[in-house]
């Protein structure tokens, strides 16, 4: 076989382990990692193409200290939320701390990639109006050990969206 | 013009004679197979109408699918199209339906990160989408022969890297410093890869397509450059900084590009053109970064900056890049008489003063062909 067709074959192939590899370290996460639920807020629906995604606020309970003056121009800046023992967001990794989520302090907020928004299939109004009317919101995220959170579920008002979505 | 017409002005000038022309008009009647373009056409259409039904089927029941039926559905189409691909490529048997497959393929894995994205709810920005389809279909850019698969990865390369300085960097002015130097960085590759040496390890039909689409996009994004440089040139001086990261980032670059240029199979003349091109780019960097310039200044170093292409091109007779940089250049005092519109008859005065001079330059550029041609030779 040619040297050329040998690359051929890695290059077909690299992007396909790549993504294999994408989907088995969500995968893992989402059965191995902690579960952490914590409430939500807000509302922007927003129509995609096959269906659209709910975005939403975490409410972590906590706001982000005051930054040290920094020489850097950043307007955010790297920082983690504690959940066990205490709650509290700290711009270092945090020592004795057996929960938290890896994100970045914007102003005072605290926000972390891939758990502000979920993916619904279809536009469904009345999902909606039970995502307004809900007393209760909640998120279910899975954490691992180096803070990276994945949503698992949304919980309106003791239940699962999924369960929600395949009554409608 | 048509055939015959062709014909008949080979028959005037006496490259071929009536009997050769009746058996070219011959064969092309009854030898030389013919394209179904129109039924192909049709097909086509035909094609696009069932692609985009499936789809619009499978959107439709988008929420009855499981999860892992989705992926398993994804990675099963990813995996036979990539085994079709090999298997045509091993055969050499490439065709229009392979290399048109093959960017399905491309796109099928950006396709494939917006369904994990999907599935698994994750967020973050387009530029990191962008970013990771750069990252894994890059070997498969280099090893294609065609010149669109590049165009594709260039183009997703350049928004997403662009995206992601942007978003990284809140000050402006780094974010202009590192993306202004793309032309240069296409402008090195491009020279790199007109090495002899290269040119003889590597196949000609895998790297000939690359230089040809990073040389478009050293001048696309060289336009670019340039109008931000324009525009950069006019802001106050007193937020200008220019320090050692741009010394140190200059200095990387243009001796890259500039032993790249050296080293090219270009004659003397053309690689003098280029030099000065990169030259006076680095120098208008420079003073856009740190002085305000006026408006005539910042004027006659751009059409410098302009010229010198076009002359590079010029030497190779490609007429179109040649007046694309006229009319860039025709565009920018456009804008510098805009600039400094004073009134109708000063301005009145200024075209026909300019036409005065280009005329008075072709006539003596004329009258002295023959020396400058010589002059030219001398200096290859």
């Amino acid at each position: 076989m040619l040297l050329f067709h040998k690359l051929f074959i890695i290059a077909l192939s690299f992007p396909i382990l790549c993504l294999m590899g994408i989907v088995g370290m969500n995968e893992y996460q989402l059965r191995k990692s902690q579960t952490l639920t914590l409430p939500i807020q807000g509302y922007d629906p927003r129509d995609l193409l096959s269906g659209y995604y709910l975005r939403y606020r975490v409410k972590y309970g906590v706001k982000c200290p005051e930054k040290n003056k920094s020489k850097t121009k950043r307007r955010s800046k790297l920082a983690y939320i504690c959940f066990k023992p205490e709650k509290s967001i700290t711009y270092s990794l945090p020592e004795n701390c057996s929960l938290f989520i890896k994100g970045k302090c914007d102003f005072s907020a605290f926000q972390s990639k891939n758990i502000n928004r979920y993916y619904i299939p279809e536009r469904a109004k009345e999902l909606e109006k039970l995502f307004t009317s809900a007393k209760k919101k909640e998120v279910v995220l899975s954490v691992t050990k180096k803070g990276q959170a994945l949503v698992k579920d949304i919980v309106i008002d003791g239940e699962s969206i999924k369960k929600l979505i395949n009554r409608l | 013009m048509s055939l015959k017409n062709k014909i008949s002005r080979w028959i005037s000038a006496g490259l071929i004679n009536q009997s050769q022309a009746e058996a070219i008009l011959h064969y092309e009647k009854t030898e030389r197979p013919r394209t179904t373009w129109g039924l192909s056409g049709f097909l086509l259409v035909a094609a696009c109408s069932a692609g985009l039904g499936m789809i619009a089927l499978i959107a439709a029941n988008w929420r009855a699918i499981p999860i892992y039926a989705k992926l398993a559905g994804y990675f099963v189409l990813l995996i036979s199209l990539g085994y079709y691909l090999l298997t045509i490529k091993l055969k050499n048997k490439s065709n229009f339906l392979s290399e048109s497959l093959l960017i399905f393929f491309v796109i099928l894995c950006l396709a494939g990160i917006g369904l994990i994205s999907q599935i698994y709810n994750i967020g973050g920005e387009f530029y990191e989408t962008l970013l990771l389809w750069s990252s894994i279909t890059f070997l498969l850019t280099l090893l294609d022969d065609k010149e669109l698969t590049s165009h594709i990865w260039l183009t997703s390369f350049y928004i997403g890297f662009s995206s992601w300085i942007m978003s990284a960097i809140v000050d402006t002015e780094v974010f202009f410093k590192i993306t202004l130097q793309f032309p240069v960085f296409f402008l090195g590759l491009t020279m790199a890869l007109h090495n002899q040496k290269i040119e003889k390890t590597l196949p000609l039909n895998l790297f000939l397509p690359k230089r040809k689409a990073l040389a478009k996009w050293a001048v696309f994004t060289g336009f670019i450059s340039l109008i931000s440089l324009n525009i950069l040139s006019f802001e106050s001086d007193s937020n200008k900084t220019i320090g050692a990261f741009d010394f140190i980032l200059l200095s990387l670059l243009g001796g890259f590009v500039f032993t790249a240029i050296t080293f090219s199979p270009y004659k003397k003349i053309q690689k003098n053109l280029l030099h000065g091109t990169l030259l006076l780019f680095f120098l208008f960097y420079i003073m856009a970064l740190s002085i305000e310039l006026n408006s005539l200044l910042s004027t006659f170093v751009s059409i410098l900056i302009l010229s010198l292409p076009a002359f590079f091109f010029a030497t190779f007779k490609k007429k179109k890049l040649f007046g694309l940089f006229i009319f860039a250049i025709a565009v920018r005092l456009l804008i510098f008489y805009i600039d400094i519109y004073v009134s109708l008859m000063v301005t009145g005065l200024i075209l026909i003063a300019l036409a005065g001079l280009i005329f008075i330059t072709v006539q003596l550029v004329k009258k002295n062909e023959k020396q400058i041609s010589q002059w030219l030779i001398k200096l290859e």
